[in-house]
């Protein structure tokens, strides 16, 4: 058995335990950096679905809710979903913020507050919006939008020197994504960080008020200890509650793993006149907040929309249907054009989100009911997104539902769309957005960390990643995750340190 | 851990029929394995499972040539999932590959090495359209692992217009 001593014990390498790693290690403290994920570089990114869904996502990106209604895409590698995730950078929406400050007790998350923490990440991994002309997938987006008088926006992007490639997904072949792989992580390792890769966390030992080690495995199920002044959870919105309930970490309210959320996606897809070609180019580059702003945030469920890289593997295995309608629509993939709508779980008590459990073996899963209340907003975002691709030009739109055929005309969309059987496994239902399961707030009865990630019970225990969050985002997660933890780190780094 | 068998009390809750063919099923499944199939050459698959892949994997991909590319692909794929997964795959497989499971919850009648391509279809869309959630989610289980492997294999992207990746100067 090892042990190995440090300041700080992080687990977990993605947008959370990345940016904290470099802080800290910046403030002189040192780090020891845990992830059960693989080492992987630009060197092993080939660019091909069956080397990166098994090397570098969670289950081979097959991961699924108890009731496999849902597929989870999450990262499992050094940089964990950064290093393949589709580069969408948003701040968190500033109506996310105001409601967490009035409605669920976080204190200090304003817009204008968190305004510098965003700015200083967005400097940090080069944000910006993307200065170049969307591939033929955004820009279907865009062309049907503005046909309907619907406000657009351009994705801003965490990269330098993007070849415009498209396989963001497979792991950036160039480094040209800003991922924790290739900034924050190298920076803190030249600081004197240790990363320990390919190592999993099973647990913290701990006597009620405070943590006391550490509890690794590592790829050849050795026993690794580390023990640490302070210990950062940053294993993403199911990792992170599935350590806790594995250590028997309990908080007043019961929230460990709770109101769990996935920004739940709905897809349509389109057979489009003109080639779209959606394997290549920049995957996400347009997207509308149109539907988000329809209504109060607490009212009938909002949704963003935006579109997904249509390769083989993954388009052939969302795609609904087989047989005759699975080749015919794969035969015509270079003209499918998809879209989708991720809808903004968690403001209505109509959308609790879901609990995360630990299965026999002590593995985490994620039941996510699906409540009449996300069907509704599913069923009006199957409608948007068919009349957004009619207007755009489509040939024919097929809403990912088992039930559901190509049709021909909006009209004949239209109608099928108001007969279809909103029900697990029915409709596609997928999601690359976990968030929640350890949620911020100042009252300790509901929530399992205060407003700057410190878990209520145990006194050396941060938790710095999307688990945090009280409800979704209403965004692309990155950014939100990068902003929070710079604020907490730094605070945590100036706590430790003294200065 | 038994997730693709419905509990007891949910059988008595199901509609007749089908929970009588998912009790049939749970209960041959229940029973010791009579003789494991010698182990081909495969990670996970037996014997019997290939049989299953076989029959399933052309008319789920409406391509014939999946055949040949699926069940090696298929394999690989799911050596790769977490043991809970690969055990209820197991279940998955072990209820179609009995001939209570076959007959009564597939509704196919001829073995599966036999099956003909009308009746693996009406099996697929009396799951993909099932009342039970289980059955659906066995459906989606095939339906992904199956045409995963088939356009995870560069030799299929012709079919569909896809260069694979750009070459990286």
């Amino acid at each position: 058995m090892k042990t190995i001593r440090a300041d700080v014990a992080i687990v977990g390498t993605g947008a959370g335990g990345g940016t904290a790693a470099e802080i800290l290690a910046q403030h002189g403290l040192r780090v020891v950096l845990v992830e059960e994920g693989p080492l992987r570089t630009a060197a092993d990114f080939d660019m091909r679905e069956s080397t990166a869904y098994p090397q570098l996502y969670q289950e081979s990106a097959a991961r699924k809710t108890l009731d496999k209604a849902i597929t989870i895409l999450q990262g499992r590698a050094v940089g964990g979903s950064t290093t393949v995730n589709w580069t969408s950078s948003f701040r968190t929406p500033p109506e996310t913020l105001a409601y967490w400050s009035e409605r669920l007790g976080v204190k200090a998350c304003s817009a204008a507050e968190m305004a510098p923490w965003f700015e200083l990440m967005e400097r940090r991994l080069h944000i910006a919006p993307w200065n170049v002309p969307p591939n033929e997938n955004n820009a279907v987006l865009a062309a049907g939008a503005r046909q309907l008088g619907i406000e657009t926006g351009v994705v801003p992007r965490n990269v330098n020197g993007c070849r415009n490639l498209g396989y963001c997904g497979m792991g950036c072949p160039v480094n040209a994504k800003q991922s924790m792989l290739v900034t924050t992580i190298p920076a803190a390792i030249k600081h004197g960080a240790i990363l320990l890769h390919s190592t999993h966390a099973e647990r913290f030992d701990h006597d009620g008020s405070s943590v006391t080690a550490l509890v690794c495995r590592d790829a050849s199920d050795a026993q690794i200890t580390v023990k640490a002044r302070h210990y950062i959870l940053a294993a993403g919105a199911i990792g992170s509650p599935a350590v806790l309930l594995r250590s028997g970490v309990r908080d007043r309210g019961g929230h460990t793993g709770a109101r769990t959320f996935l920004h739940p996606v709905v897809l349509s897809a389109a057979i489009m006149p003109q080639p779209v070609e959606g394997f290549a180019g920049a995957p996400q580059s347009v997207y509308s907040d149109h539907f988000l702003h329809l209504d109060r945030i607490d009212g009938p469920i909002g949704f963003k929309l935006e579109v997904p890289p249509i390769h083989p593997v993954l388009a052939a295995s969302t795609l609904t249907g087989f047989g005759e309608q699975s080749a015919s629509l794969m035969s015509q993939l270079p003209n499918v054009q998809v879209l989708i709508a991720l809808l903004r779980d968690g403001f209505h008590d109509g959308s609790p989100g879901g609990t995360v459990r630990l299965q026999d073996d002590g593995t985490p899963v994620l039941d996510y009911p699906l409540t009449p209340y996300i069907w509704e907003g599913a069923r009006r975002a199957l409608m948007a997104m068919a009349n957004i691709q009619f207007a755009a030009g489509a040939s024919s739109v097929l809403p990912l539902h088992e039930d559901a055929q190509p049709y021909g005309s909006l009209a004949q969309a239209f109608s099928a769309i108001r007969g279809l059987r909103m029900e697990p496994l029915r409709t596609r239902i997928v999601s690359a957005h976990v968030m929640g399961g350890c949620a911020m707030s100042e009252d300790p009865s509901q929530s399992v960390v205060d407003s700057f990630g410190s878990h209520h019970e145990l006194r050396n225990l941060s938790v710095f990643d999307g688990s945090i969050f009280p409800t979704s985002l209403g965004a692309n997660p990155q950014l939100s995750i990068y902003g929070f933890t710079a604020r907490n780190a730094t605070r945590l780094a100036r706590t430790l340190t003294g200065k | 851990m038994n997730e693709w068998m419905l509990s007891r009390r949910r059988l008595f809750v199901g509609a007749a029929a089908g929970a009588a063919a998912l009790a049939l099923a749970a209960w041959y499944e229940d029973r010791p394995d009579p003789k494991n199939p010698s182990k081909t050459r495969y990670a996970f698959l037996r014997a019997e499972d290939h049989a299953i892949v076989a029959a399933v994997a052309p008319v789920l991909t409406g391509r014939a040539s999946a055949l040949a590319v699926v069940p090696a692909r298929l394999d690989a794929a799911i050596a790769g999932l977490p043991p809970a997964t690969q055990a209820q795959l197991r279940q998955l497989f072990d209820l179609l590959g009995s001939p209570w499971g076959r007959v009564f919850v597939a509704g196919v009648p001829q073995r599966w090495s036999e099956a003909n391509a009308a009746s693996v279809a009406a099996f697929l869309q009396a799951w993909r359209t099932s009342p039970f959630e289980r059955l659906r989610a066995g459906y989606d289980a095939l339906h992904q692992l199956v045409l995963a492997a088939y356009y995870s294999d560069p030799l299929t992207w012709s079919q569909i217009g896809y260069a694979g990746p750009p070459r990286i100067s």
